[in-house]
């Protein structure tokens, strides 16, 4: 009988672990941590508190949203536009976008393009009033395909934040 | 025959006034009711809308003597916005506003000549917006100043008491302001009744204003023997980036009050001459404040034609509609923006003739770091600029310097670089810190009149050149106090939509920071957009869809 609960709650304990949610759709797969739930728009006002100024419009809004731990993840649908598709421009357009940080005397702003196996991502980072910030726009192996998303995180857990983002970009895998 | 036919209408609307205005006595309906979320959000747009109209027509430097509030448009008094409590109340919607945390109003009694002792704390002031059952927008100001005996050292109890309801106990007094700054109406509640009514001593100035630096503010106030003057205090701060407050100019309202036998009868708040609307539901135990005096109607005779909608205003002190009796006092005409093709004509012909090569001057400039000129006035009656000498940013980004005198010359706009994106907030709230150092400055209404007529931004790029100017600087400095709380959070917000909106659509930088900058910004700005090197502005906009448009001017 004893044998019997201890399987039984290695195999209740095994599946648990593997009820992680995965991020698909017919462009991509990411498979986030175990520890990611879904969160509605309604808590995306609560946990993102920052000062938005004209409300959640659509044209804004990250159609997924998720929490894993305190961090928050968003993620976008993928894009094939060609405008977006341009990393190098992409970049020099985020770093002009990112210069009210310097005019605020933050200098955390950094952003770089690297190679991941076979995809490419631009991650831009930055750190204001304690909050650490990821940018990501990762692009597939034909440089047809980007995947947005963004990282928000307590500062102090700046070291857990980029083994998620790690994580996240590792594991995609567009399907096309 | 068309005279004729105007009078029988126009005695028809008079009529059907009347007739309503006694209805709603009848039928008062002082209890708040919630509305939807759909009718709350409407009614937030609608306030919004209308006070930002008013704000023009609400700051006349004929009124700068008289006005407590006159200043404050442009300055200091700031409502948020983001905190509306929306209800029905009265047969109408209400909408009921506090301020936003760097524009901050106290009052205190000045009973006597010992001193002042400042209790900021012991006053709370809100905007009340009232769009009544016939579509008819009002707006005062609601001022509660409670008794140190209710505080008792509980602050928070003020919170307890808003227009919608109050606390059975408040004692103090609560004071309505129309949106110049006009004493409307008053009361001197104890626990929760109301036991007097206020009004405005006759025979001396309704209200003086003075505004003084903040290290000298206590010392300058001379003895004042009125009856009950209550001084009202707004504070215009600038704040730093941890939203310490810093800098403040304070404006000293003295409103000279008389504490008055209530002749309301039945311990009902009819308010200032007993307007009669209020008279059942007044009373301080039912847990409503009262409303204001109705306005009189306005005449729309009385004088002469004028484009544009008219507006109700309301004459301080009177009895409301009530009586039936009144004579109706003329409509003020609603300012209506100026048309932005008609400014972007005017501010063509106001920019310094050699701006194509200044551009093609800062646009040569090598490397990623922002290059900018202030372009300056020589003086205020000509279009004669300084010499323009470009300067390098720092740390990437140009800010420049601002001037306003003789010798260094008037800043009436600004020229710099962008690399990828079009005009930021950031450009939009550098044109309201120059205003803000107007201000400081000591500068004249006529001086600072003139800046906003004329002030500009050009941002130039290697593929466009835009100009900006603010065509509302009451809801552009709303707007600069929220950017002041958390500059860095507003920024962040702006990236944030600009790359969403650039991903959603896959469009170009520009597209993508016009438009968010427009849909932040709305119609309290200016947008136009010429090819590089060129100053043939279009217009940038929102079609009613919410798509960008471009809009040229002929």
């Amino acid at each position: 009988m004893k044998t019997t609960i201890i399987l039984f709650a290695i195999v209740i304990k095994a599946t648990l672990s593997y009820s992680q949610i995965i991020h698909s759709n017919e462009l991509i797969k990411i498979t986030l941590p175990k520890q990611t739930t879904k969160i509605s728009k309604q808590q995306l006002n609560t946990f993102s508190p920052q000062f938005n100024p004209i409300g959640s419009k659509a044209n804004y809004i990250q159609p997924y949203n998720y929490q894993v731990e305190d961090f928050y993840l968003g993620l976008s649908n993928v894009s094939n536009g060609s405008i977006v598709n341009d990393l190098e421009r992409m970049k020099r357009f985020q770093d002009d976008l990112n210069l009210y940080l310097i005019k605020n005397g933050n200098k955390t702003y950094r952003s770089f393009i690297k190679k991941i196996g076979n995809k490419t991502v631009l991650i831009t980072h930055h750190i204001s009033n304690k909050v650490g910030y990821y940018d990501f726009y990762l692009q597939n192996e034909n440089k047809t395909l980007i995947q947005k998303g963004n990282i928000k995180y307590p500062e102090a857990d700046s070291t857990k934040a980029t083994a998620l983002l790690d994580d996240i970009l590792n594991n995609a895998q567009f399907t096309h | 025959m068309r005279r004729l036919t105007g009078k029988v209408l126009l005695f028809s609307v008079v009529v059907l006034a009347l007739a309503y205005s006694c209805k709603k006595e009848i039928t008062p309906s002082g209890t708040a009711q919630t509305l939807s979320t759909t009718a709350q959000t409407l009614a937030v747009k609608e306030a919004k809308a209308w006070f930002e109209n008013n704000a023009r027509i609400n700051k006349p430097s004929s009124k700068a003597t008289n006005a407590m509030f006159e200043q404050k448009w442009n300055e200091g008094l700031n409502l948020d916005w983001n905190k509306p409590d929306v209800y029905g109340k009265y047969n109408g919607t209400l909408v009921e506003l506090p301020l936003v945390n760097s524009s901050v109003v106290f009052a205190f009694d000045r009973s006597n000549a010992n001193g002042i002792t400042q209790k900021n704390n012991y006053t709370k002031t809100s905007f009340i917006v009232q769009k009544d059952s016939a579509g008819v927008f009002r707006g005062w100001y609601m001022v509660l100043v409670a008794d140190t005996a209710y505080i008792n050292g509980n602050f928070d109890k003020l919170n307890l008491n808003t227009y919608k309801s109050h606390d059975k106990n408040f004692s103090g007094r609560l004071l309505y302001y129309n949106a110049q700054g006009d004493f409307l109406a008053g009361w001197r509640y104890e626990k929760g009744t109301i036991t007097k009514t206020l009004s405005v001593t006759t025979g001396v100035p309704a209200a003086t204003t003075r505004q003084v630096n903040s290290k000298q503010a206590v010392n300058l106030y001379a003895p004042i023997c009125y009856d009950r003057p209550v001084v009202t205090t707004t504070a215009s701060c600038f704040t730093d980036s941890k939203t310490n407050m810093y800098d403040c100019t304070y404006t000293y309202t003295t409103t000279h009050i008389t504490e008055c036998t209530n002749i309301d009868g039945g311990g009902g708040g009819g308010g200032g001459g007993g307007g009669g609307s209020t008279g059942g539901s007044g009373g301080g135990s039912t847990g409503n404040f009262p409303p204001p005096p109705t306005p009189k109607p306005c005449d729309p005779t009385a004088v002469e034609s004028v484009n544009g909608p008219r507006v109700n205003v309301a004459a301080p002190g009177d009895g409301g509609s009530g009586g039936g009796g009144t004579t109706p006092v003329p409509c003020i005409p609603v300012a209506t923006p100026e048309d932005p093709c008609d400014k972007m004509k005017k501010q063509k012909q106001n920019l310094p003739s050699n701006l194509n090569s200044t551009t093609s001057d800062i646009l040569s400039k090598p490397g990623t770091n922002e290059w900018g000129a202030d372009l300056r006035l020589n003086n205020l009656n000509s279009n004669i600029y300084n010499p323009i000498s470009p300067t390098p940013g720092v740390n990437g980004m140009w800010e420049g310097q601002f001037t306003w005198d003789n010798n260094a010359g008037y800043r009436i706009g600004t020229i710099h670089r962008h690399f990828g994106a079009g005009p930021s907030p950031d450009d939009v709230f550098a044109m309201m810190a120059d205003r803000y150092a107007l201000s400081n400055m000591g500068a004249t209404t006529d001086n600072k009149t003139f800046f906003e007529s004329n002030s500009y931004s050009i941002i130039v790029l290697n593929n466009a050149t835009y100009l900006i100017n603010i065509n509302s600087w009451g809801t552009v400095q709303t707007m600069y106090n929220q950017y002041n709380n958390d500059r860095e959070g507003y920024g962040n917000s702006f990236q944030s939509m600009a790359s969403q909106y650039q991903v959603n659509h896959d469009v170009d930088e520009l597209t993508a920071t016009t438009y968010t900058l427009k849909e932040i910004f709305g119609d309290a700005i200016n947008i136009y957009k010429a090819p590089a090197g060129t100053i043939n502005f279009v217009i940038a906009g929102l079609d009613q869809n919410g798509n960008l448009i471009l809009i040229p001017c002929y």
